[in-house]
């Protein structure tokens, strides 16, 4: 049955019939003195013995304004509890039912009226709210009966029934057998008179509605003990309040026939509560229905971070009430869903009792849930676990993407940098070895050329050329230098770091502290950031004295240049201490400047020699959930 | 006499060139290596007087010149080795001379272009070969100007003083340094004592010594 709402429509259709029931029956209440003493019209009360016996009671009560409160109350609970229930179920069959059986009720009624037809019809209609109610404990909780056999019982239930109710009161005429007082109900299922065959009927019928109820009882309890955890969560509130139906009806019963005085008026009230239990029952079940989709929420606040396998599972399955759910992963290499101890597993067979909801994802599947067959009966919580166990799933997946994507765009970066490192330093041997060297070799040249011309202009000519020359070598040294230091590679940060305070017009006080060697790409980003930091120094901020130091643990180097200046700097964009910073961030480490004006600069750089702290920091994943979005789930069973 | 000369170098241009420029000065050039391990077995076999070696050689293309140098005048105490490079820092010349028990002894370190005054060249050449020392006057002078911490190598010595300090770094004889400076060997001969007075050092007698001692103090940035 797909998942169907009630429509406007057939709420209203429903509440105006009920409406207009109540209101029939309200006004064919005869409340003349002589009605509401009649025990032939004692609402509940079928058994023609039982009126007999009431009949001779004396001082029994009559019929209150309270009584047929009561009445109306427990009709029109079953009739909006119905409602209720056919709204939020997908399936119409408990709610109709709940509301048919309040219906029954109701016009059963219309016994209190002195119209003969009417009073006949109450009079038949007395038991019959019972049948639906019948078939919704065997259905439930789909309110479809599963096989033929069921679906002949129901059958039998209301034939049965029927059957009693003329058959109690075909040789029973009201009118001849109260002692006490009089009725002047009017039977038309009257054949003839005949009390031994009345009372032959009754002890039948006893006998016949014992064996039934018991059977009943047996088929619940039967189907109660095979059932499944989440089948008798379900039944539970209904199934308690049968039993005190039952019990109430037992005990009214006998009360009938037992007692004597007010106090059968008093037990056959006790009918009304008792009843009123089956609509609060279906009221409970529907609540816990409910709750259990609120927590649906919580679930999917409270799944957020956690690993996949064991909380969410745990989630679920109080959720849905369903201690075996099981959620397994699609694992792609195996071609096969891996349960949570990362075993394969094949998804449950039709009948095996277990029912499984695929997870797909672009058609290719991601997961599975594995639960309780029972389970199948509530889609619509499913589909809301489902939702939120999708969500979740792409949640997490496109956490994982973006992850993913944040260490690729580090390692991208990471990589630019490395390969302009890289970059730096070939360009630096190709000078050296290049443009340099053949410089050197033409000022040998030269020399030798000098000496041989005699004093001269040509000698002089070749001296300036020389000069020249001494002065672009020393000028490609210096760019050389700055593409890559020379130093870094022969004497390492502490030779680069010494050779760079004896440049600065400023003094530098170098100390340099290393525990393990460094890596190259913190090496040279440590010299530039301290080279950058001390041309600063030196150049704006009209320091006295700059302290650099370097100290380097087995894991990172942490690099501070400060000095003694005006402060005031600012990284801005087109400044050098952005692209420091810029560096080090490449590098996962960090860049801090901290300049109060007057108070002197002083930079601080972390360098880690492992960059990737983002996947470091990823926590740990019990199973892996592929990129894209979860498109739809499908049932399984 | 004939100075004997090895030469490494991994450029073959600069092997030339230098091998010409030495050749025409009248020098022989025993062997042009192309790396250490070649220069080692020439100087094994020739017993030159000096070597002109590149400090960056095969395979690192780092120091291995320092390295081959230290071998050098391990085993062969009497051969110079001369050092060139296309740079010059403190600390690759504070690795050459410190590590030796004879300090600066027989060792030099010029940047390559120094090669264009040839008679600068040859004369550092042949100090270096007698035992003497060469150091650039570049790497000295950014020695010597380095702001020291705390105080002023300007205020502490005179002008003149500063001139001796750079050429005495430079590993110049006084005779060397009365020539340049068109003073007399005993003014000189003052001047390096009170330049040793103030800086609290205990006077050297010999050239190679004096030069180590001075080169520590302004690489210690003046302090001790």
């Amino acid at each position: 049955m797909a998942a169907q709402q009630m429509t406007p429509r057939q709420t209203a259709l429903v509440l105006g019939v009920t409406a207009a029931l109540a209101l029939l029956v309200a006004f064919a209440v005869d409340w003349s003195p002589l009605a509401v003493q009649d025990p032939a019209r004692t609402l509940g009360l079928l058994n023609a013995q039982g009126i007999v016996h009431l009949g001779g009671i004396a001082d029994r009560a009559p019929f209150t304004v309270f009584e047929f409160a009561m009445f109306l109350a427990v009709g029109l609970g079953l009739v909006l509890s119905g409602v209720a229930a056919w709204r939020s179920q997908p399936s119409w069959r408990p709610g109709f039912l709940l509301v048919l059986a309040g219906w029954l009720w109701l016009a059963a009624g219309l016994r209190r009226s002195s119209d003969p037809l009417a009073f006949t019809a109450g009079v038949a209609l007395t038991l019959m709210y019972q049948p639906p109610l019948l078939q919704l404990a065997l259905s439930f909780p789909t309110g479809k009966l599963a096989n033929r056999f069921q679906k002949a019982a129901v059958g039998f239930f209301f034939s049965l029934w029927l059957l009693a109710a003329a058959a109690n009161w075909a040789f029973f005429d009201p009118r001849l057998h109260v002692a006490a007082g009089e009725s002047n109900s009017r039977n038309l299922l009257l054949l003839w008179d005949d009390p031994a065959l009345t009372t032959a009927i009754g002890n039948v019928a006893r006998v016949v509605q014992v064996c039934v109820g018991l059977a009943i009882v047996v088929v619940l309890a039967v189907r109660w003990h095979s059932g499944t955890p989440a089948y008798r969560s379900a039944f539970l509130p209904l199934g308690f309040a049968l039993v005190l139906k039952t019990a109430a009806t037992v005990w009214v019963a006998a009360a009938v026939v037992q007692l004597s005085g007010p106090q059968v008026s008093e037990a056959l009230l006790w009918q009304y509560p008792a009843t009123a239990v089956i609509p609060l029952a279906v009221l409970l079940g529907l609540w816990r229905y409910r709750f259990a989709r609120g927590s649906l929420g919580e679930l999917m606040v409270e799944i957020g971070a956690a690993p996949l396998n064991e909380r969410l599972t745990g989630a679920l399955r109080k959720t849905v009430r369903d201690p075996s759910l099981e959620l397994w992963q699609w694992s792609a290499a195996g071609a096969a869903f891996v349960d949570g101890h990362g075993r394969a597993r094949e998804l449950p067979e039709e009948h095996s009792g277990r029912a499984a909801m695929v997870l797909e994802r672009n058609g290719a599947p991601v997961g599975a849930l594995v639960f309780d067959q029972a389970l199948r009966d509530q889609p619509r919580l499913l589909d809301a676990v489902r939702s939120a166990t999708s969500l979740t799933l792409e949640n997490r997946s496109m956490e994982q993407q973006l992850r993913e994507q944040l260490v690729e765009v580090r390692r991208s970066r990471e990589r630019i940098v490395t390969a302009g490192d890289a970059r730096r330093r070939q360009l630096e041997r190709d000078l050296h070895d290049g443009a340099q060297q053949r410089l050197v070799a033409v000022t040998m040249e030269l020399a030798r050329a000098r000496r041989l011309v005699p004093d001269g202009e040509a000698r002089e000519l070749i001296t300036r050329a020389a000069v020249e020359l001494h002065e672009a070598l020393q000028e490609l040294r210096e760019l050389a230098r700055g593409v890559y230091p020379p130093s870094l590679r022969e004497r390492g940060l502490a030779g680069s770091l010494t050779a760079l305070a004896e440049r600065t017009t400023v003094p530098v006080d170098v100390e340099v502290r290393l525990e393990a060697p460094l890596p190259p790409a913190v090496e040279l980003a440590a010299y530039f950031i301290c080279a950058e930091a001390v041309t600063n120094s030196a150049k704006y901020a009209a320091a006295g004295m700059v302290r650099v130091r370097a100290t380097g643990t087995a894991g990172e180097l942490t690099v501070v240049v400060a000095d003694d200046g005006r402060g005031g700097a600012v990284p801005g964009p087109d400044g050098g201490l952005m692209g420091l910073a810029d560096r080090a961030a490449a590098l996962g480490g960090t860049f801090d400047v901290d300049s109060p004006p007057g108070r002197g600069t002083t930079v601080t750089a972390v360098l880690p020699f492992a960059a990737d702290g983002i996947a470091g920091t990823a926590p740990e994943e019990s199973g892996t959930v592929e990129s894209g979005t979860v498109e739809r789930g499908t049932v399984r069973p | 006499m004939t100075l004997r000369v090895a030469i490494a170098d991994d450029s073959a241009l600069l092997r030339r060139g230098l091998a010409a420029l030495l050749e025409a000065e009248g020098m022989a050039v025993v062997c042009e290596a192309a790396d250490a391990a070649e220069l080692l077995a020439c100087v094994d076999r020739e017993l030159p007087d000096a070597a002109v070696v590149d400090i960056r050689m095969p395979p690192a293309f780092s120091t291995e010149g320092i390295e081959a140098a230290k071998e050098i005048r391990r085993r062969h105490p009497d051969i110079g080795v001369l050092l060139l490079s296309q740079y010059v820092e403190t600390e690759n010349a504070m690795s050459l001379f410190g590590g030796n028990p004879d300090g600066a002894r027989g060792l030099g370190y010029l940047l390559k272009e120094r090669v264009s005054d040839i008679d600068e060249f040859i004369d550092a050449l042949r100090r270096v070969a007698a035992g003497g020392t060469a150091v650039d006057p570049d790497l000295v002078a950014r020695m010597v100007s380095r702001p020291q911490g705390g105080r002023n190598m300007g205020e502490e010595l005179s002008s003149r003083e500063r001139d001796v300090l750079e050429l005495m770094a430079e590993g110049r004889t006084n005779q060397a340094i009365s020539r340049s400076l068109f003073l007399g060997e005993r003014t000189v001969e003052a001047h390096i004592r009170s330049i040793f007075l103030k800086f609290n050092l205990r006077p050297e007698p010999e050239d190679h010594r004096r030069v180590l001692a001075v080169l520590s103090y302004l690489r210690a940035g003046g302090g001790h």
